[in-house]
């Protein structure tokens, strides 16, 4: 029996005029867990927002167990059986773990029934064995709980059709197995689900069919089994993309940045609790962890956002504590944030000034502005990445990969001394990715400290020399990555995955994983970090 | 002393009720003072030529709430600013009112239609004579009751019922408001029709409790009340609190009013003032607890 | 720039140049449905709508002395609309106009009154000046408000304003009340420090030439500098501006405060070339129009030229009309309210698209005050 069929699904935006989706058709049994794979902006999640009636395609036709449907909106969806939990699970943040599911499911009648909701509530979640209290406010649930809410959210109303964008996007690897089994057990029990994602291992782990969209149109559905992952990749791409770096530069010795014992506290919390590493020129140094466990927080620090409430830090062998934004920039430090939308770019104003807010004022004289020589070099900015748009265009107007090419030609055209990298390959397209990780080699080579923030695994591991484990507010680990070039990249992503879940306190990692800076006070083994 | 306190109140009360509504839906309606004035004028005009207080209540009610829901049917249709469009509402309605009292009534000052008594006054024999507690509850005006009454029962609204779920829900997150099904436009209507009603209530208490309709009867209530919301940290128990410290600033300066020889034009200042200090109070004590440890 | 634009984007490139706004059809609305409201109201209050009608169009066109001071209040309307629209570009809203404009023709008066031996040029300098100073001052605690406190600079500016007007109402028809007058107004300033006509008998004067100059050097100020330049990106996100170094807090004080000296200086030449004394609420609808027509001009200097015109247009003529029906009603709050009905009004067919999830983010930006 087919659970959701879709047949020559179209959809062409009329605001900037992209054609999202070309003609996609695919069907789906009950009970199969499908894989739809495909690069950044290929228009996987438009199919997915379509099927969860946030978008109305203009063309093609959707039938949910033989029966033909329209969605106007996701109550249109849901109450067909079709649910969405989004690559950041969207949770009313101040409302219990309860509320959240109660919400546009609250049961007969004007009144609330708690009691009742709750009774089944926890039924659900000891059926699936999720460790979640639903008195809880989802605002202080960790990520991988507030997935298991937004999963929670749409089992509890019954829903047999799951879409999931991305869920294992921010996930430790072991996380990701759970995740995995949970979708196993939801398929085996009669239910279906599609699962977006670019991440070739899990598709090839977790699905029994796949298929990939190029550009908006389905290239292939296929049998999992019948194809390869190197394959796989191939029609993802397109084409074969050589990625042949520039060769690295020795590292230099000379320590450009250095963070000594820096804690922040707010209202009680400990974001960041002394946290110490040094950076040398001409090095990558990667965080990764959980946005919640430090590494939003120090992200704020180290940018010059948020101060720290304890600690020093040392810029090119000067203080820099408690320096500001505005100081780090004049000092040749650069910041490509995560929150691009709201630290990256002003949405109101023009491509074109959105490019050179670095440097207009270089192209003035005496308070007045050279607008023919702002404008040149904001022609040549935008062709650093290939921007293939109007520089005089509004900024609200672009889509998300073109607001992040906008941020790294501004954040990465001069050689910083200090290059801040926040999530950087988020919305960006392979040749653009490409681009980014030339640029980078670059820039190191050149003797900038690059300073990266990623909760995506792979992508600090393709980028960083050295990787730094944040957890619970503390630098648990820091990894050597020439370390992990002779070893099995799956052993890499479970060893760091252990110390990202804070179940790795002992020290002894691969070997000689730390010739580094001296692990900051009170990291060391058995710290008490594991909950 | 209690009493008067509670008699002044009780319009800041049901506007700020009216406004944490909204507020909590996510879409502030600065109109209040708008709704007031026009829920003021209807109360009276239809007391006045019914003869009935209640028929004025009723009809202010349905009119206001009607203008209130038009409004934001076409605020959220066209996707409009509502701090602009609201501004629309708060200055139209001081020229409407103007104009259909000259209409209906051959003036633009004050309206007072023969017949009309300004509103009973219920007194409870038993707590009447009681300090304190005496002024709190006997000697008001049907809308001193009718303001707790329902701030208690938006209280329950809001926490227990499906629709107060939601209305809260599309206020703190619309975009996850919606994937759950639940349209955040129409809750955000609903609120905002809800405000009128309060609004409605708040001004025919304020012309029917003085018998008569003076021009801007209202005086800056409905602002008053946007302050109060904030100060009351959207809550409901808060907006009582700060509605009650407002009222108490007012009877201050009525007593003011009274034993130095402030001229009256020069007090009309005074609310403002005060709420000016209080707001201005209130973000520095917030900015102060958000700091740093 | 690349030769072959999709329209859609070749229409975004227009609208988003920081002079004149390419979008014509929300302002056209905006107007249209002020006048379709003033001539409602007329019909339904005139025994003769036709000809009421026919002197709401005619009225302000039919001698030297309706135009005159027709161009002379879009004169008072171009300085609130232009400073309204700086405090906008800079990120704020500027609700408190009515009382810094009363306010600067106040402080005008009083420095006129006080100095009436000095030479004319000397004393109209100086009362412009102090009166903007004092305009500066009284909004400039708002921008300050909002930089230190994040306390909404809306509701602050508005109380403020609330405060100021029965205070200097009580001053001008009390202490300060010219005893030989029947009017609540002070003393005449000397026949010095008169600005002439130069369309008599209207009251017509060189104001309405410093207030067009002063547009053209806003826009010169947004395009050309950096000052302008840092402006506009703090307006348009204040967590950009200032991980790109600027000072946000310091855009939130200056766009106030210049919005607040705007609003005096059109309170101060009102005093200086329209009515040369201080009289009781003088100034009333100067602030409230200033925002009309700086939404209409969608914040662009030069554009609130023409906004200025046709508002004052539409608003001279419903006034000119009203004299002619038998009801008499505020034309202007009718109008300011049908203009900011209409004016930020989207009558788009295009439900939902991926806008909707945009859109949320953008009024969170523009105007989002969630604690």
């Amino acid at each position: 029996m087919e659970a959701v069929r879709v047949a020559g699904i179209g959809k062409y935006f009329s605001s900037n005029g992209v054609t999202a989706l070309k003609d996609v058709s695919f069907a789906l049994e009950r009970g199969e867990i499908r894989a739809v794979a495909g690069e950044n902006g290929a228009g996987k999640s438009t199919l997915m927002h379509i099927l969860s009636g946030l978008i109305e395609p203009t063309a093609g036709e959707i039938e949910i167990e033989g029966k033909p449907v329209t969605f106007a909106s996701p109550a249109d969806a849901l109450s067909a059986g079709i649910g969405m939990v989004h690559q950041t699970p969207r949770l009313i943040l101040d409302f219990s773990v309860l509320e959240n599911c109660m919400l546009g499911a609250e049961g007969r009648g004007s009144f609330l029934k708690y009691r009742s909701a709750a009774a089944r509530l926890e039924a659900l979640i000891s059926e699936y064995g999720f460790d979640l209290d639903p008195a809880m406010k989802a605002r202080d649930l960790s990520l991988s709980q507030k997935q298991k809410t937004a999963l929670l959210t749409m089992l509890y109303r019954n829903i047999r059709i799951l879409l999931l964008d991305e869920p294992t996007a921010a996930l430790a690897p072991q996380e990701v197995e759970r995740l995995f089994d949970f979708l196993e057990r939801f398929a085996a029990s009669g239910g279906s689900c599609i699962l977006i994602t670019h991440r070739l291992p899990e598709v090839m782990r977790i699905s029994r069919k796949v298929a990939v969209i190029r550009k908006g149109e389905l290239v292939a559905d296929v049998e999992t089994a019948s194809v390869t992952a190197e394959k796989l990749s191939h029609l993802m791409v397109g084409g074969e993309l050589k990625m042949n770096l520039p060769a690295c530069s020795p590292q230099g010795d000379t320590v450009l940045y250095e963070a000594a014992s820096v804690s922040r506290r707010v209202g009680g919390r400990t974001l960041l609790d002394s946290v110490s590493f040094a950076l040398r020129s001409g090095e990558v140094l990667g965080f990764v962890g959980m946005r919640e466990d430090g590494l939003e927080a120090l992200e704020g620090v180290v940018s010059g956002f948020d101060g720290a409430t304890g600690g020093a830090i040392t810029l090119s062998g000067t203080d820099a504590t408690g320096a500001d934004t505005g100081a780090l920039r004049s000092r040749g430090a650069r910041y490509v944030p995560a929150r691009k939308l709201e630290r990256g770019l002003s949405l109101r104003a023009t491509v074109s000034d959105n490019l050179v807010t670095d440097h207009y004022k270089d192209m003035s004289s005496g308070g007045v502005l050279d607008l023919e020589a702002l404008s040149a070099y904001a022609t040549r900015l935008a062709g650093y990445f290939d921007l293939g748009a109007d520089i005089r265009m509004s900024a609200h107007r672009c889509s998300g990969g073109m607001l992040q090419k906008i941020i790294l030609s501004r954040e990465l055209s001069d050689v910083p001394t200090l290059l801040i990298l926040a999530e950087p390959e988020t919305g960006l397209d392979l040749a653009s990715r490409y681009r980014l990780e030339h640029r980078i080699v670059e820039l190191r080579n050149e003797g900038t400290g690059i300073i990266l923030f990623s909760t995506d695994l792979d992508e600090a591991l393709a980028l960083s020399d050295r990787i730094a484990v944040l957890y619970a507010g503390r630098i648990v680990r820091i990894f050597d990555c020439a370390d992990f070039a002779s070893m099995d990249p799956e052993i890499v992503r479970h060893v760091i995955g252990e110390a990202m879940l804070g179940i790795d306190g002992c020290a002894t990692g691969p070997a000689g994983a730390g010739p580094i800076l001296a692990a900051p006070a009170g990291t060391g083994p058995g710290s008490g970090v594991a909950p | 002393m209690i009493s008067s306190i509670v008699d002044i109140m009780t319009p800041f009360l049901l506007a700020a009720l009216g406004g944490l509504v909204t507020e909590l839906a996510g879409s502030l309606v600065i109109a209040l003072e708008g709704f007031i004035l026009v829920g003021a004028f209807v109360a009276l005009a239809v007391a006045g030529a019914t003869g009935s207080a209640l028929a004025g209540i009723a009809a202010s009610a349905v009119f206001v709430t009607a203008a209130a829901w038009a409004f934001g049917r076409f605020t959220i249709g066209t996707k409009a600013n509502i701090f602009i469009t609201g501004l629309a509402v708060n200055l139209f309605a001081a020229g409407l009112t103007a104009w259909a009292s000259a209409v209906l009534f051959g003036t633009k000052g004050v309206v007072k239609p023969a017949g009309l008594e300004p509103l009973a006054r219920l007194s409870i024999p038993a707590i009447e004579r009681l300090p304190v507690i005496g002024g709190l509850l006997s000697g008001h005006t049907v809308f001193a009751y009718l303001s707790w009454i329902l701030a208690l029962a938006l209280a329950v609204f809001l926490k227990r019922t499906r629709t107060g779920l939601r209305i809260r829900a599309s206020g703190m997150d619309a975009q996850a408001a919606t994937v759950r099904g639940v349209d955040p436009d129409r809750y955000r209507l609903i609120a905002i029709s809800l405000s009128g009603f309060f609004c409605a209530l708040a001004g025919a208490g304020l012309s029917l409790g003085a018998g008569a309709y003076i021009p801007n009867i209202s005086s800056g209530r409905g602002w008053i009340a946007l302050v109060a919301i904030y100060l009351g940290g959207r809550t409901t128990g808060g907006v009582v609190a700060a509605s009650a410290v407002f009222a108490v600033a007012e009877y201050l300066s009525n007593i003011a009013q009274g034993t130095v020889a402030i001229p009256g034009s020069l007090l009309l200042a005074f609310p403002y003032l005060v709420t000016f200090a209080v707001f201005v109070g209130y973000a520095i004590y917030k900015k102060g607890r958000g700091k740093l440890d | 720039m690349s030769p072959e634009l999709p329209a859609a984007k070749k229409k975004a490139a227009a609208e988003s140049r920081w002079g004149f706004p390419a979008g014509l059809k929300a302002p056209a609305i905006a107007i249209g449905a002020a006048l379709a409201a003033a001539m409602g109201f007329i019909v339904i209050s005139s025994g003769n709508p036709l000809d009421a009608i026919g002197f709401f169009f005619s009225g302000p066109l039919s001698s030297p002395y309706f135009f005159g001071n027709m161009l002379n209040e879009t004169g008072g309307l171009i300085l609130t609309g232009l400073g309204v629209a700086l405090a906008f570009r800079s990120g704020c809203f500027n609700l408190g106009g009515e009382g810094q404009a009363y306010a600067g023709g106040f402080v005008a008066t009083m420095i006129l009154l006080a100095e009436p031996a000095w030479p004319g040029w000397l004393g109209i300098a100086t009362a412009c000046l102090a009166a903007a100073a004092a305009g500066a001052l009284v909004a400039g605690i708002s921008g300050y408000l909002r930089a230190r406190y994040d306390a909404d600079e809306l509701i602050s500016s508005f109380l403020i304003s609330s405060a100021l007007l029965p205070v200097i109402d009580y001053l001008v028809s009390g202490p300060l009340r010219d005893p030989g007058s029947n009017l609540l107004a002070t003393k005449a300033i000397s026949p010095a420090f008169r600005l002439p006509s130069i369309m008599p008998p209207s009251h017509l004067n060189a104001a309405f030439i410093l207030a067009i100059f002063l547009a053209v050097g806003m826009r010169f100020l947004f395009s050309r500098t950096v000052f302008g330049f840092e402006l506009r990106i703090t307006g348009g996100n204040r967590e950009f501006a200032r991980a790109q170094g600027i000072d946000p807090k310091r855009y939130y004080i200056l766009g106030m405060a210049g919005s607040g000296a705007f609003h005096a200086l059109a309170g101060a030449l009102a005093v200086i070339g329209t009515y040369f004394t201080c009289h009781k609420g003088f100034s009333s609808g100067l602030g409230w129009n200033g925002i009309a027509v700086a939404l209409i001009a969608g914040n662009a200097p030069l554009a609130v030229i023409p906004a200025a015109l046709v508002f004052s247009y539409v608003d001279a003529g419903a006034s000119s009309a009203i004299l002619h029906t038998d009801f008499s009603f505020e034309a202007g709050s009718l109008i300011q309210a049908a203009v900011f009905l209409f004016i930020t009004a989207r009558f788009t067919r295009a439900r939902f698209a991926r806008s909707h999830f945009a859109h949320s983010h953008f009024a969170r930006v523009r105007f989002g005050r969630k604690p």
